[in-house]
């Protein structure tokens, strides 16, 4: 551990220490006794290195060295942008961003990190998290994606995409990428949790960003769909009308009975999504039409209540 | 030994050369808790790993210089280390993210000193990546946010009618606020309901009507636990279910503790089930085809037969 330690740290200091890019060989000349003898152990043990820096977000660059023809690979770390800027905050504006950073839990524990690199963590007391937002594994790298302007390339609904992605928004619980569809075409929104693969990034400044992006939209499920629409009539009970139309809008009542229920018209283009969304009421809602959604929905039931 | 890895010591080690170096030094307790190092991992990698950083040939010239006296660190000759890294625009965008969610639920309009550390993080990306993450942390009246936030600050009580999901019950309760939090999609308030008199959870999108009452009550003697990790810990009854993979939707969305994949495709699924309620709604929402291979007495078969005549009633069936 202290000798892995030790070799990294020099190997970042020569690498920033390098006017001009070094080649592998040239690295490990300085670094003799931290490398294996053997050259092929040492060429694996410089990769993993390489890794482990990149993974850390050190802007290790490649580049062919000056010093050889024909040209031979080699590596510095982009100083300016190792250095970059730094916000400069005061100590009362350090402690409220990472109060504000332990309140929000972006999936996880919060990452310290960032706050190493802006002078250390200023000293709160623990707070306990006011917001949690689930753990999605892709997020830390479609951030990186939409803040550098880098395509993802990423399978959803059976089909491989490239996406230019341009907002990652957070609604009704979950995350949603929005962004210029290359393989489709079009600007399209994917849910972060319905992503069947892993997300591949590509190179920085890939793309230029919309001067402005629409906002995700999260309509209910039974409106994204590929049946016939049909306009629902749901009739809810009064203990859920509160709910129901604080979730589907005002505009969706069509009725308010005495009672205090309420008649809410839909349209209906996945019926199975929409008949789903009515059994969560149990015996509080009732589909008054049409007709093929109360039978549908009947014949469902009787299944259940009449086995065999 | 150290819980911490090579290279969670080389993030530290790579933040903390820069500082200590700037400030001219900086004691051991401090580098040690603003940097999450422990001391004694700090000792020893200041010794043997900071002395030992330099560039070829390793003359006294090419090397860091580092010490510690009188619990007291010093760095120098740390060039190559001038500055820190700078944040990465994922890091810049995570924390902008962070502070955008607790704008969201904070009373009043000046954010002070967040607002401005926001603002000085903007300024470090491009402009439009500011807009490019946008958090929305649930849907909730916001009277009703501000009220109770309000509420539990002053320690007043409130009258709430409130439909319990679980129980399919509407009820009016007097309820003490505690706190507020926002997980995943939902904002919960966690108070003590009089009604019950213990702890409760009461999500705010199911809370129809409030009125914040004259009468104060003293603090909460114990802490109340919010919405996270409900479910995981308690003692519920658990069902297992087998269903066609092509319900993974409707599962998705509870949480569950085990799940496997059957050889057929089939996924055999184990849940905790909260309520009764709560167990209904799942197994007429999954259909006949979903199996239920395990229950305990009352939640089996029987429980779903019933559910789905009861609302089969509803359509004159």
């Amino acid at each position: 551990m202290e000798s892995k330690l030790k070799r990294l740290m020099n190997l970042v200091t020569a690498l920033l220490h390098a006017e001009w890019p070094r080649t592998r060989d040239e690295l490990r000349a300085g670094l003799r006794e931290y490398y294996p003898d053997d050259d092929e152990s040492f060429r694996r043990q410089f990769e993993r290195d390489k890794d482990e820096l990149r993974s850390m977000g050190i802007p290790l660059v490649t580049a062919p060295s000056p010093d050889y023809d024909p040209p031979v690979t080699g590596y510095r770390i982009d100083r300016s942008r190792y250095r970059g800027r730094a916000p400069d905050l005061t100590p009362d504006e350090l402690a409220a961003l990472h109060l504000a950073n332990s309140l929000v839990r972006l999936g996880g524990s919060p990452d310290a990190g960032p706050f190493w690199k802006l002078g250390g963590r200023p000293d709160n007391a623990d707070v306990a998290a006011v917001a949690r937002l689930p753990e999605e594994p892709a997020l830390q790298i479609l951030m990186d994606a939409v803040a550098e302007r880098r395509t993802a390339t990423f399978t959803y609904h059976g089909v491989e995409r490239v996406v230019e992605p341009h907002l990652l928004a957070f609604r009704n619980g979950r995350w949603h990428i929005k962004g210029q569809d290359r393989t489709r075409g079009g600007q399209r929104q994917f849910r972060v949790d319905r992503l069947e693969s892993e997300v591949a990034v590509g190179g920085p400044s890939d793309f230029d960003r919309p001067k402005r992006v629409s906002k995700v939209e999260d309509r209910p499920a039974w409106r994204y769909g590929d049946d016939d629409p049909v306009t629902a009539l749901l009739l809810v009970d009064a203990a859920h009308a509160p709910w129901v139309t604080g979730h589907l809008g005002e505009s969706a009542v069509v009725e308010t009975m005495t009672d205090g229920s309420v008649v809410v018209a839909e349209e209906v283009c996945n019926r199975e999504a929409f008949r789903s969304f009515v059994l969560t009421f149990l015996d509080g809602a009732e589909i008054l039409g049409p007709a093929e959604l109360r039978d549908d929905i009947v014949a469902w039931l009787r299944k259940m209540a009449c086995p065999s | 030994m150290s819980e911490l890895t090579a290279v969670d010591r080389l993030r530290r080690l790579l933040a903390i050369i820069p500082w200590v170096a700037a400030e001219g030094g900086m004691s051991l307790e401090d580098v040690a808790r603003r940097f999450d190092y422990p001391r004694e991992d700090l000792l020893e990698d200041v010794w043997y790993v900071v002395q030992m950083i330099g560039v070829a040939p390793f003359g006294p010239a090419d090397m860091l210089e580092a010490r510690v006296e009188d619990d007291w660190v010093h760095i120098e000759y740390s060039n190559w280390f001038a500055r820190p890294m700078t944040l990465r625009p994922e890091e810049v965008l995570r924390l902008l993210a962070a502070g955008q969610s607790v704008a969201e639920f904070y009373v009043g309009d000046d954010l002070g000193p967040l607002g401005r550390a926001l603002t000085k993080l903007s300024a470090m990306v491009e402009p439009e990546v500011r807009d490019a993450v946008d958090v929305h942390l649930g849907v909730a009246d916001e009277d009703l946010l501000e009220a109770l936030q309000q509420a539990a600050a002053e320690r007043r009580i409130v009258e709430i009618d409130y439909y319990s999901y679980g129980r399919d019950q509407l009820t009016t309760r007097i309820v003490e606020p505690h706190g507020l939090t926002a997980d995943i999609g939902n904002w919960y308030l966690s108070a003590h309901c009089r009604l019950a008199d213990g702890p409760r959870v009461f999500r705010l999108d199911r809370i129809s009507r409030y009125e914040v009452g004259d009468e104060t009550y003293p603090g909460p003697t114990v802490p109340t636990a919010g919405p996270e990790g409900f479910l995981r810990d308690g003692d519920y009854p658990e069902v297992e279910l087998l269903l066609d993979a092509n319900l993974r939707w409707v599962i998705s969305q509870y949480p569950h503790r085990e799940m496997e994949e059957q050889a057929d495709g089939r996924l055999r699924i184990r849940l905790a089930v909260a309520s009764t309620a709560w167990l209904e709604r799942l197994l007429l929402r999954l259909g006949a085809s979903a199996t239920l291979q395990e229950a305990p007495e009352g939640m089996g078969e029987e429980l779903r037969t019933t559910a789905a005549s009861r609302v089969l009633t509803r359509y004159g069936c």
